[in-house]
Parts: C-alpha cells; sequence; structure tokens
C-alpha cells in the first residue's frame, strides 16, 4: 500500500524523475518523465535504455551516467531530446546515485530529475507552447464558427439578390402593363426610360444571381447583357451595336452605376444619332493602364449639339453616375458623338469584408 | 636632450613588484569564476559543477598514480598517502590525523587555492570530490565529510573520509561509488 502511495505522490510531481540501473536501463519513470520519453500514459515498465532517448552519441550519454553513477552529490547534465514532441530540446537535468543496500555495489542507482533551476527557460518556453496550442485549438474552433457565419451570411446574401431580382422583375412587369394602356406618347416616353433604367439594375443583379455571387458582377457580361436587351426592345434592324468588352470584375458599387451610364449612353445614341435610322454604335471596355477602366460609347450618327446635352436631363444623370463611381465622363463631337467614362474600380480592401469573403 | 619617455615607462612597469604571476593568476582567476557562478546560480548549483570537474580530476590523478603504482586498488594507507601528496604537490598542507578500517580522518592547515578560497565553499567541492573518487576506485566507498573548512572561515580544514556506507547520510557528507567496471555502462 505504501508503495502505491508512494508511485502515486510520485506521479503527482510537476518535475520529471526517472531512475536508471547500473545497466543503463530505465527501470522508473514518474508521469511527467513518462510524457517527456514518450512513453504511452500508464506504462509502468519497458522504458529502455537511457542512451537511446537522447541525440548524443550512445557513448557520451553513458560516460554521463557513469560520472553519476558515481557520486551521491547532485551534478548538472544536459542532454538532447531524441524523439517525441520535445525532439531536439536541450533539457536540462540533474542526477546523482544512491545505493539501496550499503554492502551491495551492485544495488547502485542512478536517479535523474529535470533541474528546476536550469529549466527555467525550457519551462518557460514549454508553457508557450502549451499557450500557443491552447491558442491554435481555440483560433480553430473560432474559424470553423466564422466560416459557418459567413456562409450562413453569403447564402442570405443570395437569397436577398434573388428576391431583389424578383421584385424588380415584378416592378417592371406592372410598369409595362400600365404604360401599354396609356395612349399619350407624352406619358409612355419617359415610363419607358425608366423602365429601361431599372431593367439595367436587374440586369446586375440577374448575373448576380446565375452566378451564385453577391457583390461582384464582370463587366463585360453586364455590358453586353445589356446590349442584347436594347437591341431586342429598342434598335431597329439598321443600327448594328458592335461591342469589344476587355472581361473584368467589378462590384456591384461601381457595376451599378456603369450599367446605367451604358444604358442612357446607347438609349440617347439611338434617340439623336441615327434621323434615318442607319448607323453603328460601337462599345469599348478595357484598361487604361495601371487600375484605371476606360469605357468608350460611340456613334457614328449626326451627333447632338454640345448645347442640348449638357443641358438636358439625361446628361446629368450622366455626370451623377460617373462622379458616384469617382469617374470622369467626356463628350466629344465629330462625325459622329463618343463619350468616354473613365474610372478607377474600388480595391476589393474598399468594402466591407462580408463582400470579400466567397 | 630628454631620455626617451616610452623607454622610461619600460622601465618603471619592469621594476614595478606585482603580485603576479601565473599561479595567482590562475587561481585568482578560479576565486572570480567560482564566485561568479554562485551569485548566479547559487551555491549548491554551484558545487554541482565543480563537483562534475573533481570528478574528473579525481580519476585523472587516480589514474596517475597507478600508472606508476601498479593497477592494483590501493590500501587504506596508500590511499591516505596518496591524498595528501597530491595536495603538498599543489602546495596545500594536508596531513593525516588518524588512519583506521573505517576512516581516513585529514588536516589542512594550508588550502591549495590560498586565501582565495575564502568565501568559495563550492570550491570545496573540488576535495571531497577528489578525496572521495580516489578512495571509492581503490576502496569500493568514500563518504567525505567537510567538517570544518577554511572556506568558511575555520583556521585548519577537517575531512573525515568513512569507507563504510550507513543508512544516513549527514548534510555535508557526499557518498562517492565505485562503479562496476564489468557493467555495461
Amino acid at each position: 500500500m505504501s508503495d502505491m502511495i508512494c508511485l502515486k505522490a510520485l506521479d503527482l510531481l510537476d518535475r520529471e524523475i526517472t531512475i536508471i540501473d547500473i545497466s543503463g536501463t530505465v527501470i522508473f519513470a514518474n508521469e511527467e518523465a513518462r510524457d517527456l520519453i514518450g512513453a504511452k500514459p500508464g506504462d509502468t515498465e519497458a522504458f529502455g535504455q537511457f542512451a537511446g532517448l537522447w541525440s548524443e552519441p550512445a557513448e557520451e550519454v553513458r560516460a554521463v551516467i557513469r560520472r553519476l553513477a558515481g557520486s551521491s552529490g547532485w551534478q548538472p547534465i544536459t542532454l538532447t531530446r531524441k524523439s517525441g514532441r520535445h525532439a531536439g530540446l536541450r533539457i536540462p537535468m540533474r542526477g546523482r546515485a544512491f545505493l539501496i543496500e550499503p554492502n551491495d555495489p551492485r544495488s547502485l542507482y542512478i536517479l535523474v530529475t529535470s533541474d528546476r533551476h536550469r529549466e527555467r527557460s525550457f519551462e518557460h518556453h514549454r508553457r508557450l507552447i502549451r499557450h500557443l496550442n491552447v491558442q491554435l485549438a481555440e483560433g480553430s474552433r473560432s474559424e470553423v464558427l466564422l466560416t459557418g457565419l459567413l456562409e450562413s451570411e453569403r447564402r442570405m446574401r443570395q437569397e436577398l439578390v434573388h428576391r431583389v431580382k424578383n421584385n424588380l422583375a415584378l416592378l417592371l412587369s406592372l410598369m409595362r402593363l400600365n404604360r401599354n394602356r396609356l395612349d399619350d406618347p407624352e406619358i409612355a416616353g419617359p415610363l419607358e426610360d425608366m423602365e429601361r433604367r431599372i431593367l439595367s439594375i436587374a440586369t446586375v443583379h440577374d448575373l448576380l444571381d446565375r452566378n451564385q455571387e453577391t457583390d461582384f458582377v464582370r463587366a463585360d457580361e453586364l455590358i453586353d447583357r445589356i446590349c442584347a436587351e436594347l437591341e431586342t426592345a429598342l434598335v431597329p434592324g439598321t443600327v448594328r451595336i458592335q461591342r469589344d468588352l476587355t472581361p473584368v470584375r467589378l462590384h456591384i458599387s461601381d457595376a451599378t452605376p456603369l450599367a446605367l451610364i451604358i444604358n442612357e449612353l446607347i438609349t440617347n445614341a439611338l434617340k439623336h444619332a441615327f434621323p434615318q435610322g442607319i448607323g453603328t454604335i460601337r462599345i469599348r471596355l478595357g484598361k487604361n493602364g495601371g487600375k484605371t477602366l476606360k469605357a468608350v460609347v460611340q456613334d457614328d450618327g449626326v451627333g447632338a449639339t454640345a448645347d442640348t446635352c449638357e443641358s438636358g436631363q439625361g446628361t446629368r444623370i450622366l455626370q451623377a453616375l460617373a462622379q458616384q463611381i469617382r469617374g470622369e465622363i467626356v463628350r466629344s463631337v465629330e462625325s459622329g458623338t463618343t463619350w468616354q467614362l473613365t474610372f478607377t474600380p474600388r480595391e476589393a480592401d474598399e468594402y466591407p469584408l462580408s463582400s470579400r469573403v466567397h | 636632450m630628454r631620455d626617451n619617455p616610452s623607454c622610461e615607462a619600460q622601465q618603471i612597469v619592469s621594476q614595478a613588484e606585482i603580485a603576479l604571476d601565473r599561479d595567482l593568476f590562475f587561481r585568482r582567476m578560479l576565486r572570480e569564476l567560482t564566485g561568479t557562478i554562485e551569485a548566479i546560480v547559487g551555491v549548491e548549483e554551484a558545487s554541482g559543477y565543480v563537483a562534475t570537474v573533481g570528478a574528473a580530476i579525481g580519476d585523472w590523478i587516480n589514474t596517475a598514480y597507478h600508472a606508476k603504482a601498479g593497477p592494483e586498488d590501493f590500501d587504506i594507507r596508500t590511499v591516505a598517502a596518496v591524498l595528501v601528496h597530491l595536495k603538498q604537490r599543489l602546495e596545500g598542507g594536508f596531513y593525516i590525523k588518524s588512519i583506521d578500517a573505517k576512516q581516513i580522518v585529514l588536516g589542512n592547515t594550508n588550502c591549495p587555492f590560498g586565501h582565495y578560497v575564502q568565501g568559495r565553499t563550492s570550491l570545496c567541492m573540488m576535495t571531497s570530490n577528489v578525496f572521495g573518487r580516489i578512495a571509492a576506485d581503490n576502496l569500493g566507498y568514500a563518504r567525505v565529510g567537510l567538517e570544518r573548512t577554511i572556506a568558511q572561515g575555520h583556521g585548519e580544514c577537517h575531512i573525515v573520509v568513512h569507507l563504510v556506507p550507513r543508512e544516513n547520510v549527514m548534510p555535508d557528507e557526499r557518498e562517492y561509488f565505485r562503479v562496476p567496471a564489468d557493467l555495461s555502462i
């Protein structure tokens, strides 16, 4: 019973205790030492040779044991763990010999224990590792939680995009229904303009929904879709819309005003540039050096006078939309009318975090 | 015309009676070294370091005497004579007070470290280990008790080398064992 109490007490000690016999075999290791040695919890035997635990050559370790075996005085030793989670660490220890049977030199044993004094830096290192492991585990749990929350938020945002798209489609249907009942072109015309503007916004949401995105769309796909819608709704067969569009991703904060600008410019060209109903509209989207983008809408029609355009509601809308994306829009009139929009798309880190994580 | 100033300085330096030679230098260095170690890690830890060195020195001296006197173990009287002789070679004032089958009692009037040993008790581990190592390797077992030491401020050292193991070891005693040569470690 007292042996069990002693063994339990040794296991509870917060320092490694190892006992080696004079053949160099580890005959006892307390719980801390078993952890250091890499023995399984609960192991009470078969620890092997002490020399086998360290990286130093076996002959060097045996010389250390022999030195410790020669005296009851505590002597410092430092050895490097060969394997286990402490592999490569220099372990400061102290050891001494003791005799069980005073008249039997073969009852000589060596007690080796961690050196608390010299171990301070090692212990600090070990505590730091434990602390970092705890933090790592907490970090991993937080990451799983946050990833789940972000995924949940992304799904909600996708659902929101889907509902906005459907609501815009419903709104457009109602507007068309009401417009078709109107006989007065003075009222029907502005309503039709409004429909096309709403359609441009709806196109942004339709692209988001189709591509299961919540924040970014391909600007080239967006302009192409707007052109296709206008071709169907407005463009007579004798007017062509040519596209030269560089693939580029835009945040909806930039993409929505751009869609409205392109819609406005094509609509204006169709209304004013081709009194004969024949002509070509060219649309280019590309990089203008660095991070700046350039969108050009050019027609080969008669062109409108500068006074008319700059004072018109359409132009005010264009300027306001260009300001919204911190861009500049300019018009030139020669053989036709050319509108040139330059702007720098906002970087991903200019948007809220949730907009950037997919 | 003035004498060359650098020659004059050289003459002053060469004629200065400074108490400095290699022996003093090493003793002084040992005092400072052990003082530093004691101050940093404590006397007990420093004693462990000195003991490690003392064991190696004891091995070396024992081997040197056996190289001259033959491989057989020395008897008690020869061991006592070796202990006194080696210390005399180091200018120590060791002498035998008594010898019997159970113990060798030694006195010392002059420490080999000289007055530099005062206050450096960890250096006494050198004597304990050298004596203990030689006695244990020849007689099977030794327990060295440093009952009085010059380092502690006594006028003379009183050292007992016990040769018979016992259950209870006094705090100022250290045991030394002969590690059987046929063992695998």
